[in-house]
């Protein structure tokens, strides 16, 4: 249930509370999208809901004490007060985030409670916001609890803040058939995005990882990162789009969480759209605290490597997401003290760094062991005779069997081609392909809810 | 009132055309439900009425299809053992249609093509076992069924006694491997359950037998791998791709094999697709291996699956009764997987080797067991040999190669 693309969520759960939730008198909305929410995260989480009941509860008392109204004067004594509260707001928050990252590190039973890194983030960015004045009214305990616990962002996101969720009012958040029209669509496209595209791509990697890095052709490698870049976008740009849809359908606005990162013109500007509201979140708590980029290239690249280990950090926490991390702080702070004008200059330029460098390092971020890394690296550029193409067949094999995926694909990174669709998407032409992408998207879940070999038939 | 209706419809259009759609989908899975999706069980709290509908579409079942038709059909498919106390139910009507179709399967008609006349082999076949002479195929009785074709229905065992046992170095012993004690034993069948393994006929025990020796590559020019992934694999990274023919589809069964064509590749052409039967009664070969049964893992259980693989093997013999058969049994999973997996276990996987192992008879019925050469002394799937435990890297597939080396039958 706690998975979008199951059949328990998408015909039980989601219309069930959604018809509850609207039936509900406007002012206990947010009561019951709270008590939705924690059934909906038991189902998956078990006993850590009581952590998430814990510290939805803990940062609430926190947050009235460190809020005051914006335009005030606050006396000294009040602010040294919030202050106080803030810092033990934020390390007791972190606190756990780190213990359970930390634990899952060397522990194998030992997982990260769902949806931990997603939740937590919010919380901060509630408390630190409140300490900032930036929510001027202070908010109800009904509201701050369905904005920690909501179920559409509960798992894996979007880390939307409380001022865009028009939680404070500025959001008209009643009931249209248009919002549930609407999300109901983005939900669909995010369905099949995920389902029909991202789920299919994965195979891909799962047969080069089957063979072994060290005997894939050049060829395979170059086709197994590409891939893999596809299919981590449309896994996680889906299911941003489902869970955006989930939410617009309980009358919230629309969070965008990528913005074709793909056809982005650097490295940076590449994080600029993709998981935005993560990028937007370090740059707003981390890296703009820290001092941003106007103290001069050397603490630039000081707050830039910060930001870039902690966004590995926040990851995994593995030495692979680390390593991941600081490989992109490194190309961004080369980006932006060495070639910045050269590729503003040369846009194809830019697009092409960013459609060669960026699936190398999601290789780095795909492989959890440095030798696998090593090696696959090997195969990429095969200047160091380690490895051999025990098979050259294989990029035909495996080019044949993924072409159409890939096709499409490649297609919807256009932003030209995803406008289209979405300017068209009341078309008749359009709600029939969305009616064929959602029901051959419960066909393949049906299936592989019941056989999870499915998709990797031996 | 139609007004508001259209109206309606304007506005919410997608939600219109999804909420009717799922309205008349479940109504069809509801009402085909007692006798169509008798063996798709949903749990109504959990699961929309449509989930049978959907998962039936996969195994080719329609709200319209014949009830009765229908059940031989789903037998075959791994995908309804979500529920294994279902699947058992089904599985057992299965075996009957296919018993009554054996025409299909092992055409009388072939036997006497392909047998010819030197060699027969049968139940009459007990006298010359007796004198110890090379055995004798028995003439297929013509427009008679097949002789070993037994019907799984009667006593399991005919005798009720222990097989005799094979000398040494003629048959491969069975591999066993660590036990975590989490198979679900719906897919098992009782230990002591005796295997049918037809003691006068193709799988009779006496007569000339033959030990392994060692060959070299020219041995498999004249060889045919049937199989699962686990045959592409070694087709495509065991080092006799230049020299032997495949015939081998990702996610087969034994209960899948004869229906879907397979890819079949031969040293110097081009793949192509093609049923086992044609392939079969195309070009004979000398020697055939069969390598299936880890996608058979979640089907109830170690007899049907048991029972199904002999008649394949009963079907290959009488289409091709000069080649060697060798019955591989299944590759074992990793600790990881098997402990991890209550079906992709290597518990269940022990036993099915041991079942068909019993059908090897050292005269023309061979069973080889590769484990030994790749997993670690309890019998799990060394995890540095295999990146998901189930198959080997592809650098890996030469060990399987050289077990087969040192693994051949030669007779003069």
């Amino acid at each position: 249930m706690v998975v979008f693309t199951s059949l328990e969520f998408i015909f039980r759960f989601l219309p069930v509370f959604v018809l509850l939730y609207w039936l509900t008198p406007e002012a206990y909305r947010m009561h019951v999208l709270f008590v939705g929410s924690l059934i909906f995260y038991a189902s998956g989480a078990g006993f850590y809901v009581l952590l998430l009941v814990a510290l939805t509860f803990f940062n609430y008392v926190m947050g009235r004490w460190i809020y005051v109204k914006p335009g005030r004067n606050i006396r000294k004594s009040r602010q040294d007060q919030r202050k106080g509260y803030l810092q033990a707001v934020l390390i007791t928050d972190l606190a756990v985030l780190v213990f359970f990252k930390v634990m899952s590190l060397f522990s194998e039973s030992f997982s990260i409670p769902l949806g931990l890194s997603f939740y937590l983030f919010k919380m901060v960015s509630y408390q630190i916001d409140l300490y900032r004045t930036d929510i001027a009214v202070m908010p109800g305990f009904a509201d701050t609890a369905a904005y920690f616990c909501m179920f559409p962002q509960l798992t894996q996101g979007p880390i939307m803040r409380y001022g865009q969720g028009g939680l404070d009012g500025s959001y008209d958040r009643r009931f249209s058939l248009k919002k549930l029209e609407d999300g109901l669509e983005f939900f669909v496209m995010g369905l099949g995005m995920k389902v029909l595209l991202a789920d299919r791509l994965a195979i891909l990697w799962n047969d080069i990882s089957k063979i072994g890095f060290d005997s894939i052709s050049t060829p395979l490698a170059w086709l197994g990162a590409y891939g893999y870049s596809l299919r981590l976008y449309f896994d996680f740009w889906g299911y941003s789009m489902m869970a955006a849809g989930a939410a617009m359908m309980l009358g919230f606005p629309r969070i965008v969480n990528f913005e074709h990162p793909y056809a982005a013109g650097s490295i940076s500007d590449f994080y600029r759209k993709w998981h935005m509201t993560l990028g937007s979140w370090f740059r707003d708590y981390v890296y703009i605290p820290l001092g941003g980029s106007r103290q001069g290239a050397l603490m630039t690249a000081r707050n830039l490597l910060i930001v870039w280990a902690l966004t590995g950090f926040w990851h995994g926490g593995t030495f692979g997401f680390l390593l991941w991390g600081l490989v992109l702080g490194l190309l961004i702070i080369w980006e932006k003290l060495a070639v910045r004008g050269i590729l503003e200059r040369l846009p194809l330029l830019g697009h092409l760094h960013v459609l060669v460098l960026i699936p190398l390092t999601w290789v780095i971020f795909a492989i959890p062991d440095l030798s696998g890394i090593a090696m696959y690296f090997a195969r990429l550029f095969p200047f160091f005779g380690m490895g051999e193409a025990a098979f050259s067949g294989d990029f035909i094999k495996y080019l044949a069997r993924y072409l159409p995926f890939l096709l499409v694909s490649v297609l919807l990174c256009v932003p030209g081609v995803y406008r289209l669709v979405i300017r068209h998407r009341r078309r008749w032409i359009s709600l029939l392909i969305l009616t064929v992408i959602f029901w051959v998207s419960v066909y393949m879940s049906a299936n592989a809810y019941l056989n999870p070999f499915m998709y990797f038939g031996f | 009132m139609l007004e508001r209706i259209k109206e309606f419809f304007r506005r919410i259009p997608l939600l219109a055309i999804l909420v009717l759609t799922s309205c008349l989908l479940s109504l069809a899975a509801f009402a085909a439900g007692t006798s169509v999706y008798a063996s798709y069980p949903v749990d109504p709290v959990r699961e929309p009425w449509l989930t049978a509908l959907m998962e039936g579409l996969h195994d080719g079942v329609f709200p319209w299809s014949r009830p009765d038709a229908e059940e031989a059909e789903t037998g075959t498919g791994p995908e309804e053992t979500s529920d294994p106390a279902a699947g058992a139910a089904e599985e057992e009507p299965e075996a009957a249609p296919a018993e009554d179709g054996k025409e299909d399967e092992a055409p009388a008609g072939d036997g006497e093509q392909t047998g010819g006349e030197e060699e027969t082999e049968g139940p009459e076949a007990s006298e010359e076992e007796e004198t110890e002479t090379p055995p004798a195929e028995p003439e297929e009785p013509a427009g008679d069924a097949d002789p070993y074709d037994m019907d799984p229905d009667v006593d399991p065992s005919p005798t009720g006694k222990p097989l005799p046992a094979l000398p040494e170095n003629v048959s491969a012993p069975v591999v066993g491997a660590e036990d975590f004690g989490n198979a679900d034993p719906i897919f098992l069948s009782p230990e002591d359950t005796v295997y049918n393994s037809d003691t006068k006929g193709l799988f009779g025990r006496t007569g000339t037998t033959y030990s392994f020796r060692s060959v070299d590559d020219s041995y498999f020019e004249t060889a045919l791998f049937i199989g699962d992934s686990r045959t592409t694999g070694f087709a495509e990274y065991g080092g006799l791709r230049d020299r032997t023919s495949f015939l081998s589809r990702d996610s087969v069964t034994v209960y899948t094999l004869l229906d879907h064509k397979l890819q079949f590749r031969r040293p110097g052409s081009r793949a192509e697709e093609r049923y086992l039967e044609d392939v079969l009664r195309e070009t004979p070969y000398d020697k055939i291996y069969i390598a299936i049964g880890v996608n058979e893992l979640g089907i109830p259980d170690t007899r049907l699956y048991y029972e199904k693989y002999r008649k394949i093997v009963t079907m290959i013999h009488q289409l091709q009764p000069e080649a060697i058969l060798y019955l591989q049994g299944s590759m074992h999973v990793s600790r990881k997987v098997a402990k991890g997996s209550d079906t992709y276990n290597n518990t269940i996987i022990v036993q099915r080797n041991k079942a068909i192992a019993t059908l090897a008879n050292g005269r023309s019925v061979f069973y080889l067991d590769m484990n030994g050469a790749v997993c670690d002394d309890k019998g799990n799937l060394i995890e540095s040999y295999s990146g998901d435990g189930i198959h080997l890297f592809a650098s890996k597939y030469g060990l399987w190669a050289d077990y087969l080396r040192s693994h051949a039958i030669v007779r003069e």
